[in-house]
């Protein structure tokens, strides 16, 4: 069983090795981004890393899981210097990609609702969320005041998010803790809906809404959520645990009780389990927790740039 | 034992997510919970209650110490003795005088008496101590924890109810859920009868008429508290509202959040029974308890005033965020100080037994702060229970 300090000091150590809480690479990071212009701009999407991440928080949740079930778990875990390797947290290709083309749709959205947006590739620095859920604040200060620097110096006048969690520390956390950055709109809040319309090759026109705890709650987004999915031509079926009164994913607790967090995750997908349809969140977070046990989507998955 | 408070949490909670009836407990209680919830949708009476409730517990905060004063002055006008206690040890004390030693002593359910630790405390000074509500008792003969404020037994399954009965009291008749509730309902009538102190609790207490008033639907409270020679009521000062109205709009409050009914009964005792039918003599008691107590529990309550977690303080424990915590009904009562549970729990502990105490229950709160859409008050659970674990009021 892993104690706290292990699981802090494995994120911390990747953070300062690398810029990135799991270690991610440079070129996982940013490759989804061939095409996209560079800064300066006058939107700048700021991806956090979140949805990059997908595909390492799986596996990271997979491996953490693991740990706390083996039969040796009597045994106090020390992760300290066995960092990423022993943890093996290799990310899924095939999660791959599909992060990448949810990435290039954002990128597509935008510039469908008349917004042209830059990127700014692999120096862009990690919000710092993580941290802050950890109730590591020094560390979550420190990142936040980097990331403050690279906003401010990028020139940018709207700074555009893509997942709820990089939202809210921008938007509701920065401003707390070190200085407020430049405007910050979600993606959600820009995406013109009549601009949108159903994926091809997504097989079915019922959709069952996963909301993410802070898209309802914190942003209230989740009525734009739905606006955009039915504009796309959506049916939109609702949980009984659904907008402000959503149904966590397990995701926050992935990381200290990953095992509570499994058992969490798998009782949404049994309450999102009597709906028809696919399975739907707008959070990179809820895709890697509850799409670890079956098929969920993120919305920038389901839709795509046209009229319908 | 590692030590780790971190280590020993986790440890708990995984016990409990392995203990697949107690897992099936505690769906079955969120599934009524749910339930129960849509009775209350669009209900204007309910939602004009909590407005008012919120308005009630504002203005008692704002001037708590004179209230407690006057609830005093009232209670002790109406014959009944009062002792303010600072700290958990005096409010023990303060018990463990009243009651002495070598007696039989009911209780009903009171969180502030599972903060307090009371029933081992009596039963260490050498007396026999049952608890009268049905969930309280099949805690005490269990050994566990609650894992609700209200539904304090929502994790014991009926299959595990039966297996302790049959362990516990000898029980040999059927396992269906009415016949285990009527051999509890024997065993507890006759210590009832025979007891020499009963001890209650509150929802709320009128500082103006020096009523104490208490909801309940199983009928053993008003038995606890009237049938022995003795009433003790052991309740936070955070119970003291201005009025008896107000005091009634808190408690009915509690019941339509808890099974979105209307209590099956108030109870509201001013004082020791008594009557005036003989020649107007003053005669105590008649049917009633002869003495009544009431000890009011400060224990960290004052600190809080004034500080952000002043808003904990209006909490009526209805429980209704408890039901929808996505955590708790996972890992039940691991997340848990004892008396306290969950995201709220996270934060009666900072104010009961300090911000360094809770610290490490913080960590299981996943801050999706659904709980805030479930509470008739409005407090901000998940909220300040980050906070907390941000390291919040830690010195
Ligand atoms: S915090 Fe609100 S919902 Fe939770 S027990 Fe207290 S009053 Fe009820």
């Amino acid at each position: 069983m892993l104690d706290k300090r292990s699981v802090v000091g494995f994120i911390l150590d990747n953070l300062r090795r690398t810029g990135d809480p799991l270690a991610a690479t440079g070129e996982e990071l940013s490759s989804w981004a061939a095409g996209v212009p560079r800064p300066p701009s006058e939107y700048l999407i700021y991806t956090g890393h979140l949805y990059q991440l997908v595909p390492r928080m799986r596996a990271s949740i997979g491996a953490l899981r693991a740990i706390d079930s083996s039969p040796g778990s009597g045994l106090v875990l020390r992760l300290g210097r066995l960092a990423a390797g022993a943890l093996s947290i290799a990310p899924d290709g095939g999660l791959s990609s599909r992060v990448s083309a949810m990435l290039r749709n954002a990128h597509d959205l935008l510039r469908a609702s008349g917004i042209e947006a830059s990127y700014a590739g692999p120096s862009e620095p990690y919000s710092g969320i993580l941290l802050h859920d950890l109730g590591l604040v020094d560390p979550f200060r420190e990142q936040a005041r980097r990331v403050l620097d690279f906003l401010e110096a990028s020139r940018a006048r709207v700074v555009v998010t893509l997942d709820p969690h990089t939202t809210y520390a921008l938007r509701e956390l920065y401003p707390k803790y070190v200085g407020s950055p430049p405007e910050v709109r979600h993606i959600l809040e820009l995406v013109d809906p009549s601009a949108v319309t159903r994926r091809a090759g997504v097989g079915a026109e019922d959709l069952k809404v996963h909301d993410s705890c802070l898209l309802a709650k914190a942003l209230g987004l989740h009525g734009r959520l739905r606006e955009v999915l039915s504009s796309a031509g959506y049916r939109v079926h609702e949980p009984a645990r659904s907008g402000t009164r959503t149904f966590c994913c397990g995701g926050p607790l992935s990381s200290l009780f990953p095992r509570v967090a499994a058992e969490i995750s798998r009782r949404r997908m049994e309450q999102l389990s009597a709906l028809p349809g696919i399975a739907v969140s707008a959070c990179p977070v809820c895709l890697a927790n509850l799409g670890a046990l079956g098929e969920v989507m993120d919305w920038l998955e389901v839709v795509e740039a046209g009229r319908r | 034992m590692s030590g780790d408070p971190f280590l020993e949490l986790k440890r708990e909670a995984y016990r409990w997510l392995s203990d697949e009836r107690a897992r099936a407990g505690m769906e079955r209680a969120s599934a009524s919970f749910e339930a129960s919830r849509r009775l209350l949708e669009g209900n204007a009476y309910v939602e004009e209650l909590a407005r008012e409730v919120r308005e009630v517990k504002r203005r008692a905060l704002r001037e708590l110490e004179s209230l407690v004063a006057r609830a005093r002055e009232s209670l002790e006008r109406n014959g009944a003795h009062v002792v303010v206690a600072r700290t958990r040890d005096d409010a023990l004390r303060a018990v463990g005088d009243i009651v002495g030693s070598g007696k039989l002593v009911v209780k009903s359910k009171s969180i502030v008496t599972e903060e307090l630790g009371l029933r081992e405390y009596l039963r260490g000074l050498g007396n026999e101590v049952w608890e009268t509500d049905l969930g309280e008792f099949l805690l005490q003969i269990s050994g566990n924890r609650p894992s609700h404020f209200v539904a304090v037994s929502m994790h014991l399954p009926r299959e595990e109810v039966l297996d302790l009965l049959r362990e516990k009291l000898n029980y040999r008749g059927p396992g269906d859920v009415p016949s285990m509730v009527g051999a509890v309902r024997e065993f507890l009538r006759d210590r009832i009868m025979r007891a020499d102190v009963g001890i209650t609790g509150a929802n709320a207490v009128a500082a103006e008429d020096g009523a104490v008033v208490q909801v309940e639907n199983e009928g053993n409270a008003r038995l606890t508290g009237t049938v022995p020679p003795v009433n003790v009521v052991v309740t936070g000062i955070d119970k003291v509202v201005p009025t008896l109205v107000d005091a009634f709009r808190v408690a009915l409050l509690e019941s339509y959040y808890v099974g979105g009914t209307p209590p099956t009964y108030v109870n509201v005792t001013s004082g020791p029974s008594g009557t005036r039918d003989v020649e107007h003599v003053l005669v105590r008691p008649a049917q009633g308890a002869k003495e009544m107590h009431v000890v009011l529990v400060d224990n960290g309550r004052s600190a809080a005033l004034g500080t952000p977690l002043e808003e904990v303080l209006a909490c009526i424990r209805c429980g209704s965020c408890q039901l929808a915590c996505p955590v708790l009904t996972t890992v039940g009562p691991a997340w848990s100080s004892g008396a306290y549970m969950g995201g709220i729990g996270v934060l009666w502990t900072a104010i009961t037994m300090g911000a360094g105490a809770a610290r490490p229950l913080a960590d299981m709160c996943a801050e999706c702060r659904v709980c805030e859409e479930y509470c008739p008050m409005g407090i901000r659970v998940g909220l300040l229970a980050g906070e907390i674990k941000r390291g919040a009021g830690q010195t």
